[in-house]
């Protein structure tokens, strides 16, 4: 036989059996996957989608990326990876492929090539950071900017074509950057066709107990091990266990761009219509080698990207998706998730709430579909034929009247807060509890609604009511993850502390 | 059925619920692949496949098998599958490398199978010669007949009995028109691994050199070794329906063995065996059309373009012929 089969076989098998990945139970959004845990700066950590409720004919995508970034981390801090291609996508018509998407490419430029680090104000002679460009920027010696690109079946067009888009460092500290707000806020940026963009390193707006999370589900005593009090339940505004993402930041994108962008027909629908619902996901690629040297040749038309990540709905990929498919699920398109239906329709987690005596429906669980497909109560205009397909998106029905932020409902739908997870996805959402009540069956009634809870409630930062709806990077020279007295959300807790027993 | 194989089907059917259970059914892959048993291996990997799909090692089986029977477009999907979940991985980089050597690609796969020499630690003694083995080959068909001395020599500094790496050692020096040292490396090849295929390749160099009785004798053993193996899924069919058509002069024989292989599997050098086969017998419009099957994916190999070249004369084709 001419052909004589690859020797690199059986000791390759030895190799890689004994490197097998192995990965936690959940970790937010945060390297979720053996895939995103070796590559950071392409794992998204979050990804937001809501109607702003200060301008409700536009939508708000947040995508967050590179996790647990400590504000004190120098010389170089944060960058955004110009070698990650970082997009936000679109379905409008409910086959789960993306019908118009955004796409984020970051360039860094070096500009004190001969100084050590990458900022430096109010020393030397360099004046305080005050600007990202021009007079007051001269201490920026590490900076980027980016381009926007708008994809749909129509063409490619640059949005803010003509504009410097500069992305905002991270809080360096006080010497430095004097006024951080108003640096920051000069990273926003409004481009025409009424879009609106930021891109820079922000207070991670997350919150969980991913201590007691990893320890297998290990909650705290005082939040009733995992089963909140009434009180503690009805409090959207403190804590009652140690907030794991107090103190770090986060690389942020965050555009806004009007509904009829979003919609197949260009028109603002009423929330019965199902044209008002849009599936949205973020997704981080990079260039790869590919199998043939002409990558558009009609075999398995491979890209010349390839993808590392995606996000729509939070905590799927961490709750639902088994560690031998977390790579698969991560790397693959929403389109294709038929193949982890079994994971959809009868999650591992339920078992283990089960098992401990917390009351779920049995499988299958059709009661999980609506994070999955377009069907009420997301989709109440949805016919059986417009339910599309099996794909992990996060839907937003852009119908439903946005909820002034300061009166929004941590538990989002669950508490009769419409505009709220899994209706998208606003950074005041607690997640965490609505997916893990969600997972114990509290779409599928009331008899399954137990109030399963890690104890964290709300953000460590004060999340702004404007654009960009997340707070400005903690300050590396005053930095504290807050672990003691006067961690924001404790105030209530003896001594200001969250109990960590 | 081999032992090893039989051994790990028994503990499949014992343990199918233990935690060992994809362990075992990973080794029996294996056993299947070595073993050439390709559409069963295809089955296994399929299987393994769906249920552990982030498993690089069953994607790198699976890629292997839909090579091996001839399934290139699904071959590249899950090869470009693999190099995506772990970019620069050594399984998904000699797959590649593979699928662009078969697509006539071959500084694309010299590229890739360098990286993967690069990432292969020096204590994969036999992953790194196989690789050296592989650019060795690749570079003499490319005509850099020094480069592929000094790859081949390099793999045997290593492994001086690595019987791939001395047929490949034994192609430079027919190349160099030392034919004799290339007849005693390969007398010590089939000596150290006494497959017909290895056979075949020593009565065509005793062929090539004018000893015509020497080469009667090795072609006269191998025909008799590769009908002993015909019937088995390691075989030498490829190369004896080469004998039949180019040495023995018995067409019928030659579309006989291909026809019974291609019912096996559809790579390029099957279609290739039954087109020369077709052709031998008279049949040059079918041949014509097996050989473009064959030529579909690209592959510039000099037999199988050769082959093409003289059915196209055959047929008034100019194109072809050029």
């Amino acid at each position: 036989m001419k052909t004589k089969l690859l020797s690199l076989v059986t000791p390759l098998v030895v190799l890689l059996l004994s490197a097998a990945p192995s990965a936690p139970l959940f970790a937010a959004s945060h390297r979720e996957a053996p895939i995103t845990a070796l590559d950071q700066k392409a794992d998204i950590t979050d990804w937001y989608a809501f109607v702003d409720p200060n301008k409700p004919d536009h939508v708000v995508f947040i995508m967050n990326v590179d996790p647990f970034l400590e504000p004190t981390n120098g010389p170089n801090y944060f960058p955004f990876d110009p070698n990650v291609l970082y997009e936000m996508k679109v379905d409008w018509n409910h086959d789960g492929v993306e019908d118009i998407k955004f796409q984020f490419r970051f360039t860094t430029q070096i500009g004190l090539p001969q100084v050590f680090t990458g900022f430096v104000g109010g020393l030397a002679g360099i004046p305080p950071i005050t600007a990202l460009q021009g007079t007051g920027s001269q201490g920026l010696s590490l900076s980027q900017t980016y381009t926007v690109t708008e994809v749909t079946n129509n063409g490619v067009q640059q949005i803010g074509l003509g504009q410097t888009l500069s992305a905002v460092p991270t809080n360096v500290g006080p010497r430095t950057m004097p006024n951080y707000a108003a640096l920051a806020a000069q990273g926003i940026y409004s481009l025409s066709g009424g879009i609106t963009v930021f891109a820079g390193t922000v207070a991670d707006p997350f919150f969980i107990d991913l201590g007691a999370a990893f320890d297998s589900l290990n909650f705290r005593t005082a939040t009733g091990g995992g089963v909140l009090s009434a009180a503690a339940d009805g409090d959207d505004h403190n804590n009652y266990a140690p907030n794991a993402l107090a103190g770090f930041n986060v690389n942020s994108i965050v555009l806004e761009v009007p509904i009829t962008m979003l919609t197949a027909d260009g028109q603002i629908h009423p929330a019965t219509d199902a044209n008002a619902v849009i599936g949205t996901w973020a997704t981080t690629s990079r260039a790869q080698a590919t199998v043939l040297a002409d990558p558009f040749g009609s075999l398995a038309e491979p890209s010349l990207y390839g993808q590392v990540q995606r996000l729509g709905n939070p905590l799927i990929n961490e709750l639902i998706i088994g560690t031998g498919s977390k790579d698969t699920f991560s790397t693959d398109a929403p389109k294709n998730d038929a193949q982890f239906a079994s994971f959809f329709l009868n999650p591992l987690l339920a078992t283990i709430f089960s098992s401990i005596g917390i009351p779920v429906p049995p499988a299958p669980r059709t009661d999980l579909l609506p994070l999955v497909q377009y069907i009420a109560p997301i989709c109440p205009g949805c016919t059986a034929a417009q339910a599309g397909p099996i794909a992990d998106l996060l839907r937003l029905n852009t119908g439903i009247p946005p909820t002034p932020l300061a009166s929004a409902k941590r538990l989002g739908f669950l508490a009769g807060d419409d505009a709220g997870f899994p209706n998208g996805r606003r950074p005041v959402d607690d997640v965490v509890d609505i997916a893990a009540r969600a997972v114990a069956g509290a779409l599928a009634g009331s008899k399954y609604n137990t109030p399963i809870g890690d104890g964290v409630n709300t953000s460590a930062s004060a999340l702004p009511t404007t654009f960009p709806f997340e707070a400005p990077a903690y300050s590396g020279r005053q930095s504290s993850h807050n672990a003691g007295p006067g961690q924001p959300g404790c105030a209530l807790q003896p001594n200001g502390i969250c109990p960590t027993n | 059925m081999n032992h090893r194989v039989a051994f790990f089907r028994v503990l499949v059917v014992l343990v199918p619920m233990a935690v060992c259970a994809q362990t075992v059914q990973t080794a029996l892959l294996t056993q299947l692949l070595q073993r050439h048993e390709f559409t069963q291996a295809l089955e296994t990997a399929t299987l393994l496949h769906k249920q552990v799909p982030d498993d690089l090692t069953i994607r790198a089986y699976l890629a292997d098998a839909y090579i091996e029977l001839g399934d290139y477009e699904e071959a590249v999907k899950t090869t470009q599958a693999l190099m995506n979940l772990r970019p620069g991985n050594p399984l998904g980089l000699t797959r590649a490398g593979r699928l662009r050597e078969l697509h006539g690609d071959n500084a694309g796969a010299l590229e890739l199978l360098h990286r993967a020499y690069e990432v292969t630690s020096p204590q994969e003694v036999s992953d790194r010669v196989s690789l050296l083995t592989r650019m060795a080959r690749l570079q003499l068909h490319s005509g850099s007949v020094a480069e592929a001395e000094t790859l081949v020599n390099t793999a045997l500094g290593t492994t001086p009995d690595e019987p791939e790496a001395i047929g490949v050692l034994a192609q430079v020096r027919q190349a160099q028109h030392r034919n004799d040292e290339a007849i005693a490396l390969l007398e010590k090849r089939f000596a150290l691994e006494r497959r017909a295929g290895n056979l075949f390749t020593l009565a065509q160099a005793l062929d090539t050199a004018g000893q015509k009785q020497g080469a009667a004798k090795a072609f006269a053993d191998f025909e008799q070794k590769a009908l002993d193996e015909s019937d088995r899924a390691a075989n030498a069919n490829h190369e004896l329906a080469d004998y039949y058509v180019d040495y023995a002069h018995r067409p019928t024989q030659a579309l006989e063995v291909a026809s019974r292989e291609l019912r096996r599997r559809h790579d390029v050098f099957t279609l290739d065996a039954y087109a020369w086969s077709l052709a031998a017998c008279g049949d040059y419009v079918q041949a014509s059309l097996e050989i473009h099957k064959a030529l579909a994916f690209g592959s510039k190999d000099p037999v199988i373009l050769r082959h093409a070249s003289e059915i196209a004369a055959h047929l008034d084709g100019q194109d072809w012929s050029r």
